[in-house]
């Protein structure tokens, strides 16, 4: 096995594309995956949820970040996507369907509504496009809210647990080991995306795109074809929530959440599935942390509840603004400069 | 630990020069620089072993000082938790019912050690609360957190959203609510893990149908409209309302929904105008409605409103200011100026803790009161379980509020506190809230 | 009849604080290509700044106003300094998400100095409305039509007739040009947000006045800028204005006659249905002016 190179030995084209330069990074994340397995086994229940929640996370965030990150197509509705799977996944369960169809298919459903607001990329682009998906956003918000009222006022959808031959598993235990094979599966696809013909076609329209229609790429399909890749690992993420928390309703997928989403990929970095992982790990554990903070804060000064209630919000802004003021390329980027650092001491490069 | 982060500072592209009187780590990765002036170097190994010795000793002394409450203790402890809505929609009102729960733990912190003598010995209660920003998924995460991590034995809960979602996951843990919503699906199926203190809001409904039809003078079939939050809670008395009306003959001229941060009605004020509605019945919080009764005025809309519970009250009174006289309102609790014991101590609650503010809405009141119930059946149970809790709840007859609200009786079939209901109406020139009566009901 | 006259009269007083707010929307997009999402929490901000310098201060409500005005220009140039000079050249996400971070630290801001409640704006004048026929005017309403009005002239005379106006309309149009004759085109981005953040709070205490004050529901009437200024055209002005009207009368006709009908109300989703239909149709709204690339 080679565990690092002094130099550049490639000689195959097909060297140079591969995910890992070396076997480092394999053995690494052999070893992360199997560590990461274990964690329901001595993780308190409430930490394994968490967790199950970063990773249906970063799913949706590594969905975004091929939309906005590689494409160039900014999208403010990824939250509602993100919705639109939980309800597709909700009412496909309550109709009898075993999770690892509903799940599949509640992502369907909601890449054809991506490829529908990913219509007006047609004709507009950059800011134009971000508005659209706002009103994504807005109208979609509407329709869950419009949903949730029928039925005399229930305000949600209970999610049916999920079964495997007839074996229920645990949402807090046993489903996190779905949600993990969801988020491997799901980045080991992104990773080769970018290896593909339809991940390049990606990048050319972001860097430019008259020049990649110029090439020849079909620059409408292929940014269709983002957005409704984008929009299949919200719907995933969406179905994997509904099954996790076991109750949909339309107060979780607000523009916040779209925000939230962009604010993941900012953090981790454009472009990056590295980027993706550690911008979603960040971000959601985040408020876990304020909470924390706040609640032990609160037990010691009682008449400031406001006070800590209101850090959620201007944290989360300040963490927003700071990192695109100063480290705008994102953790992905943070992290490949201390790789690099350790790689080439003693040298400086 | 430190090595990376100095690794990270060492790899920024502009690195400055190697500074003297660095820790022994940071020396060693630092490239030498052809040149530059060596640092003097202190025995490493020695300064190394004193840190050592010194960071052992503070972490002793703090674990120390964080052990020592916990040696010092005898009696157990017991949680209890709130979820409750701080920030978010219906916060203007939920945030005083929070304060009035945590008000009501702290006085029983601060009188009594929080020590409650219950029937399986003395325990000290404390209480772990939470904000749920009126999300449901967020009151349950919450409530999964509290119930692995806390142990908790009861919940004090807000929202009709948030107490619907929450249903399956208290009944599971077997950990009883109290919650603020009084939304009849809480407590279907009977035997679950769901109580409130007052009746459920179709009878809140009933009862301002019966007395709009007493009072009415007027034309027949009487035109009455429903304005509702657009929310299970808002809309939770609105099938029961509709039946009720179409039972005695009434004529629903309308059924509009206004949402909680609207800032302008006049459409629906509109509607309502061109329907011909003379009674308006509301389910919402206090502020769209003030929005309302305002553009009523301003459009020219006369009709007599009526609201129920979280619409009415000195909430409102405040935000109308004179566009609420004469709205009449249901109630659960009684109104701050009364008279009785009950409201002396949540006066006193009140000022002790918030001084500066000097009038508070009933549900600051209802969140003092639900903490009291659930203390009562937390003296009762005969076990530190959510389930004995569960058990103790419904063994409370005719419990004595203070006069605060209608004594509360609980049954293993009756998870709804009491039979009766306060009617008040609004009185904006004499800037109060003019007791009506006790009224129940319609049972059909 | 009357009841179609009502709700357009309503609808023309709401659009044109909308119109107010997409005013300074379009300032900051046509010179610095800049999409404020924080334009409606700016908004929320000064009119609860207002309202502080009025109840908490006692200042009477005129002054307090026209302070705040002042302050809120003043915090335009610092926000253009201290948060977009350095974003020059970055990206368009970087851009948008910025703003999108300034909203949400408003936000934080304004929960932790006024928290959660509703507020009423003093009142100044009597409100007893005035009857023509079955037509109810409030006198409120009247007045906030006639000072957005009033703002939105002096904006146009500003940009018609005095030379900073015309300058900041010349680096709108074409900074390499603007440069080129001398104009500092540092200190137009600087006083366009100047402006802008002006006309959000003048907005906002209009709005404020008529209805009540919350973080949130105010903070949504930036949301609702959206739609607007896509119906005019995102770089025009008099696009903004016409946007702004049209929306608030659409809200009111839809709340009139369509809610009734349904019995949901579909009065805040409408405009941005129309968005969407817009962005099929006529991606560059009424008045805006159509992208042509060149390759």
């Amino acid at each position: 096995m080679q565990f690092s190179a002094c130099g550049n030995y490639k000689t195959r084209y097909e060297d140079e594309t591969t995910i890992f330069p070396n076997d480092t990074g394999r053995v690494f994340v052999a070893a992360l995956l199997v560590f990461l397995a274990t964690l329901p086994w001595w993780l308190s229940p409430y930490l394994v949820f968490v967790t199950t929640l970063i990773g249906l996370f970063i799913v949706g965030a590594v969905g975004l970040n091929i939309l906005t990150g590689s494409t160039g197509q900014i999208s403010l509705g990824h939250g509602a996507f993100m919705g639109l799977g939980a309800y597709a996944a909700a009412l496909l369960a309550q109709a009898g369907l075993p999770f690892w169809l509903a799940i599949p298919l509640a992502g369907a459903v909601t890449a054809v509504a991506g490829a529908f607001f990913g219509i007006p990329s047609l004709r507009v682009k950059g800011l134009y496009l971000a508005l659209a998906t706002l009103a994504a956003q807005v109208i979609l918000q509407f329709a869950f809210n419009l949903f949730d009222s029928r039925g005399g006022g229930t305000s949600y959808l209970s999610v049916p647990e999920p079964t495997l031959f007839g074996w229920t598993l645990d949402r807090d235990r046993m489903f996190f080991y779905v949600v993990f094979a969801t988020v491997v599966l799901g980045v080991y696809a992104a990773l080769n995306l970018f290896r593909t013909r339809v991940g390049r076609a990606f990048s050319a329209i972001r860097d430019n795109d008259r020049a990649a229609a110029a090439m020849g790429i079909n620059v409408f399909k292929y940014k269709l074809l983002a957005f409704s890749i984008a929009a299949f690992y919200a719907g995933v993420a969406g179905a994997l929530w509904a099954y996790a928390s076991g109750v949909v309703s339309a107060e979780r997928f607000t523009l916040l959440l779209s925000v939230e989403y962009l604010a993941m990929i900012i953090v981790g970095g454009l472009g990056s599935v590295l980027g993706s992982i550690m911008g979603a790990t960040v971000i959601t554990v985040l408020p876990e942390v304020l909470r924390v903070l706040a609640d032990s804060l609160s037990q010691v000064l009682p008449q400031a509840t406001h006070l800590f209630l209101a850090m959620r919000f201007a944290v989360f802004g300040l963490i927003i603004v700071g990192f695109l003021m100063f480290e705008s390329q994102g953790l992905a980027d943070r992290w490949r400069v201390i790789k690099t650092y350790f790689n080439t001491w003693p040298f400086r490069y | 630990m430190a090595f990376p982060v100095l690794a990270v500072v060492a790899a920024r592209p502009a690195a400055a020069a190697p500074r003297g009187g660095e820790t022994v780590e940071a020396h060693a990765g630092r490239p030498r620089v052809a040149g530059a002036a060596r640092t003097a170097v202190r025995k490493p190994v020695e300064r190394g072993w004193k840190q050592m010795r010194r960071a052992w000793l503070v972490v002793l002394m703090v674990v120390a000082v964080l052990a020592a409450p916990a040696l010092a203790q005898e009696t157990p402890t017991i949680k209890v938790g709130a979820i409750i809505t701080y920030t978010g929609p219906t916060s203007d009102v939920g945030s005083h019912y929070g304060d009035g729960i945590r008000d009501y733990f702290r006085w029983l912190a601060e009188e009594h050690g929080g020590i409650v003598e219950t029937a399986f010995g003395p325990v000290r209660v404390e209480l772990v609360w939470t904000d749920d920003q009126y999300n449901p998924q967020v009151a349950l995460t919450a409530l999964r957190r509290f119930v692995s991590e806390e142990n908790i034995v009861g919940v004090i809960t807000w929202g009709t959203g948030a107490n619907l979602a929450l249903m399956d996951e208290l009944n599971r843990s077997e950990v009883p609510a109290l919650s603020a919503s009084f939304h009849r699906g809480l407590l279907d199926p009977p035997g679950q893990y769901n109580f409130f203190i007052s009746t459920n809001y179709d009878n809140h409904m009933r009862v301002l149908i019966d007395y709009a039809v007493n009072q009415h003078t007027g034309s027949s079939p009487m035109r009455i409209a429903f304005s509702v939050h657009p929310s299970p809670f808002g809309r939770s008395p609105l099938e029961a309302g509709r039946a009720y009306a179409e039972h005695l003959g009434l004529s629903v001229v309308a059924s509009q929904e206004l949402a909680a941060d609207v800032l302008d009605a006049t459409g629906q004020v509109l509607e309502l105008r061109r329907s011909g509605a003379e009674y308006v019945f509301f389910q919402n919080v206090a502020q769209p409605v003030s929005v309302f009764l305002r553009d009523a005025r301003r459009q020219g809309l006369r009709a007599q409103f009526l609201g129920i519970h979280y619409a009415g009250g000195e909430e409102l009174l405040h935000l109308a200011g004179r566009n609420a006289d004469g709205f009449i309102t249901t109630s659960a609790t009684v109104t701050w100026d009364t008279d009785v014991p009950g409201m002396e101590f949540v006066r006193s609650l009140n000022a002790r803790y918030h001084p500066n503010v000097a009038v508070r809405p009933p549900h600051y009141a209802q969140g003092v009161v639900t903490a009291m119930v659930l203390t009562e059946a937390l003296r009762r149970a005969t076990a530190p379980t959510g389930r004995a809790v569960k058990e103790a709840l419904e063994t409370l007859k005719e419990f004595d509020v203070g006069g605060v609200a209608p004594p509360i009786t609980f049954g293993p079939d009756r998870h709804w506190g009491a039979d009766t209901l306060y009617l008040y109406r609004i009185d904006a020139n004499a800037n109060r809230l003019v007791f009506i009566g006790e009224f129940s009901p319609n049972y059909d | 009849m009357d009841f179609l006259l009502q709700l357009l009269v309503n609808g023309l007083v709401i659009g044109s604080v909308y119109a107010l707010a997409a005013l300074g929307f379009v300032l900051i997009y046509k010179s610095s290509r800049v999409l404020n999402f924080a334009h409606g929490d700016f908004l929320a901000l000064g009119t609860f700044v207002a309202f502080a310098l009025a109840t908490s201060l006692h200042l009477p409500v005129v002054p307090s106003i026209l302070l705040t005005l002042v302050c809120f220009f003043v915090l335009g140039l610092v926000v253009e300094r201290v948060v977009l000079r350095p974003l020059i050249g970055k990206e368009i996400i970087a851009v948008i998400m910025v703003s999108v971070g300034l909203s949400s630290v408003i936000k934080g801001v304004m929960y932790l100095i006024w928290g959660p409640g509703y507020f009423l704006f003093p009142e100044f004048m009597p409100d007893i409305p005035i009857i023509i026929g079955d037509l109810y005017l409030s006198p409120l309403h009247l007045l906030a039509l006639a000072v957005s009005a009033a703002f939105l002239g002096l904006f146009s005379l500003f940009f018609k007739h005095s030379t900073l106006g015309v300058a900041m309309r010349a680096v709108a149009d074409d900074q390499q040009a603007a440069l080129s004759l001398g104009v500092s085109v540092r200190k137009i981005f600087a006083i366009a947000w100047g402006i802008a953040l002006l006309s959000a709070v003048a907005a906002g205490v209009i709005v404020g006045s008529i209805t009540s004050l919350s973080t949130e529901g105010l903070a949504t009437i930036g949301i609702l800028v959206f739609p607007a200024v896509i119906v005019g055209g995102l770089d025009s002005i008099p696009g903004a204005v016409i946007g702004g009207l049209l929306i608030g009368v659409l809200e009111n006709l839809t709340a009139g006659f369509i809610d009734p009908m349904l019995g949901v109300s579909l009065r805040s989703v409408v405009p941005f249905i129309v968005l969407v239909v817009i962005l099929m149709l006529k991606p560059y709204g009424l008045f805006g002016t159509v992208e042509i690339e060149r390759v």
